[in-house]
């Protein structure tokens, strides 16, 4: 059995794999990576299927010591955390992204902070071995259930990982090497929400035309946003809420004060804010690597350009893993 | 029917009646290619795992218009024959803000047990945070504005009135509406079957404690 022994959990560690299916009438959200393309990723490069259960890391990544037998197939995408390998004496390598490397016993994984970009995604040769709750390993903190106890990991915890599943992959992923954050502005690509039927165009159109600034309280159920410019926030203040309605992954909310929050994958199922856009889903991505005071602007996109994106994005990724 | 994003569309419905209705047999009549079907108060929002096309659009609109074939998606007649279940939720009312409550309504928080424990309320949704049922049914004299700054802790199993709504807090958390009792029911429950105990549909009754 492999073990692995939490030396420092980092900001904050959580074990997620692709998130749960009919889940939301009983309230509980889909959950999962952020970006779930980079875990699928990871865990192809390991030889795991799909939905493995691994780790997503945000902002200081952990020590993760190796306390079992055999070496483990360990490959991280997304952010550079810095990532590297200490040997027990002392000798250190350091961690590619989107390439397969081996752990071996008494052997340290050591991520320090994020150097661009907010989070990553671990994956480990059998995936992290927690019981699968209402379909899925990811942490439900809301719910208080799933991943390790039902919160992000805390230094002393110990993970144990399933059995192998196949051998790792020769492959790599160079979207791993690129982080999709430019260097001054993000721009993420939108679709026009729900309600534009019954909104005039405007709050599309101010949403576009103002520079956003990402405020530090994002997090897995929404990232924040504040306009930069006031006559922006102005133009997208005193939207009128709508009776709550099933939420999506990437929706734009604009509540009453003429902030934006762009929904997380642990966002609520409902929500009764006006949502006149929503991120493309080839860039959510994108959204789970912003960082407190990044910049960010919108772009509208058509949904079949959106659709290609997502297939174009998807094309990249290493083959499936054979058992 | 509205197109949200490449994934999902989002069916305007009249009536929680409706939307506990589509709720139940779109979801007995998903396949594979659908992640989930989401109940809002007046809406039904359907999530595909890849982009849905003509096939889905033709399965959604088949079930709906079944449904109103069928008359049930106007009326469903009987809670049993349709899955939805009854419950009876044992309620102390001695919430902080029942004499808040009682001074918006021009009653005493005595009078505002009766009336609130007096109504069968119907499920209308879950959302907010896990097991968290929004009840429809509140008697309009019993309507409270949510406090203007939110309790950092409202203690589980909580009983609370926000706005038209009133419901029952599953965990302790962060919240906003007004405190007017508790029960010791177990509202939400992650290893079960049925993890949330109360479904859209289903029917609550109050017994005063």
């Amino acid at each position: 059995v492999s073990v692995l022994r939490v030396v420092r959990a980092g900001a904050r560690t959580s074990v997620e794999d692709l998130g749960r299916a009919h889940t939301a009438h009983a309230g509980v959200p889909a959950g999962g990576a952020f970006d779930p393309v980079a875990l699928v990723a990871a865990n192809r490069l390991v030889g795991n299927p799909d939905d493995s259960a691994g780790l997503e890391v945000t902002l200081v990544g952990p020590e993760l010591e190796h306390r079992g037998e055999g070496r483990i197939a360990i490959a991280l995408t997304g952010a550079d955390f810095r990532a590297r390998i200490a040997s027990p004496a002392g000798d250190e390598r350091s961690l590619r992204r989107g390439v397969v490397a081996l752990l071996s016993p008494g052997e340290r994984l050591r991520l320090g902070a994020a150097r661009d970009g907010a989070r990553a995604w671990l994956a480990l040769a059998g995936g992290v071995a927690v019981p699968r709750l209402l379909g899925s390993r990811s942490t439900c903190v809301a719910g208080g259930f799933g991943g390790l106890h039902g919160r992000p990991l805390h230094s002393g915890d110990v993970l144990s990982l399933g059995p192998v599943a196949s051998d790792p992959s020769a492959g790599s992923w160079p979207h791993a090497a690129e982080p999709p954050r430019a260097p001054d502005v993000t721009v993420l690509r939108i679709l026009p929400g729900p309600q534009m039927e019954i909104f005039p165009a405007e709050p599309l159109s101010a949403l576009e035309s103002t520079l956003w600034d990402v405020d530090p309280r994002s997090d897995r159920t929404g990232l924040r946003l504040f306009a930069l410019d006031p006559a922006g926030r102005r133009r997208l203040a005193g939207i009128p809420g709508v009776a709550p309605e099933g939420t999506t992954l990437g929706a734009i909310q604009v509540p009453p004060d003429g902030s934006a929050i762009v929904l997380g994958p642990d966002r609520p199922v409902t929500g009764g804010y006006a949502k006149p856009a929503l991120v493309a889903r080839a860039d959510i991505g994108a959204v789970a690597c912003l960082r407190p005071g990044d910049r960010v602007r919108f772009a509208r996109i058509g949904l079949e350009e959106a659709i290609a994106l997502v297939d174009q994005r998807e094309a990249g990724l290493p083959p499936k893993a054979k058992p | 029917v509205t197109r949200v994003g490449e994934d999902a569309w989002l069916v305007p419905l009249a009536s929680s009646r409706q939307v506990a209705a589509a709720w139940r047999e779109l979801s007995a009549r998903a396949g594979e290619q659908v992640r989930d079907v989401v109940p809002g108060a007046r809406s039904i929002l359907v999530v595909f795992r890849t982009p849905p096309g003509d096939a889905e659009r033709s399965w959604l609109s088949a079930v709906i218009t079944a449904l109103e074939a069928d008359g049930d998606l106007a009326a469903v007649g009987s809670t049993a024959t349709r899955g939805f279940r009854e419950h009876d939720v044992p309620v102390r009312y001695d919430g902080e803000d029942i004499d808040l409550v009682a001074r918006h309504a021009g009653m005493s928080a005595d009078a505002v047990a009766s009336l609130h424990a007096s109504v069968t309320y119907r499920v209308s949704f879950v959302g907010f945070q896990p097991g968290f049922a929004y009840l429809e049914g509140l008697p309009a004299r019993l309507h409270t504005p949510r406090r203007s700054s939110p309790r950092t802790a409202v203690p589980r199993g909580a009983v609370a009135i926000g706005g038209e709504w009133t419901g029952i807090y599953p965990a302790t958390t962060p919240g906003g509406w007004n405190l007017i009792g508790r029960t010791h029911l177990r509202l939400f429950d992650p290893t079960s079957e049925r993890p949330a105990l109360l479904a859209p549909g289903d029917m609550v009754r109050i017994v005063r404690e």
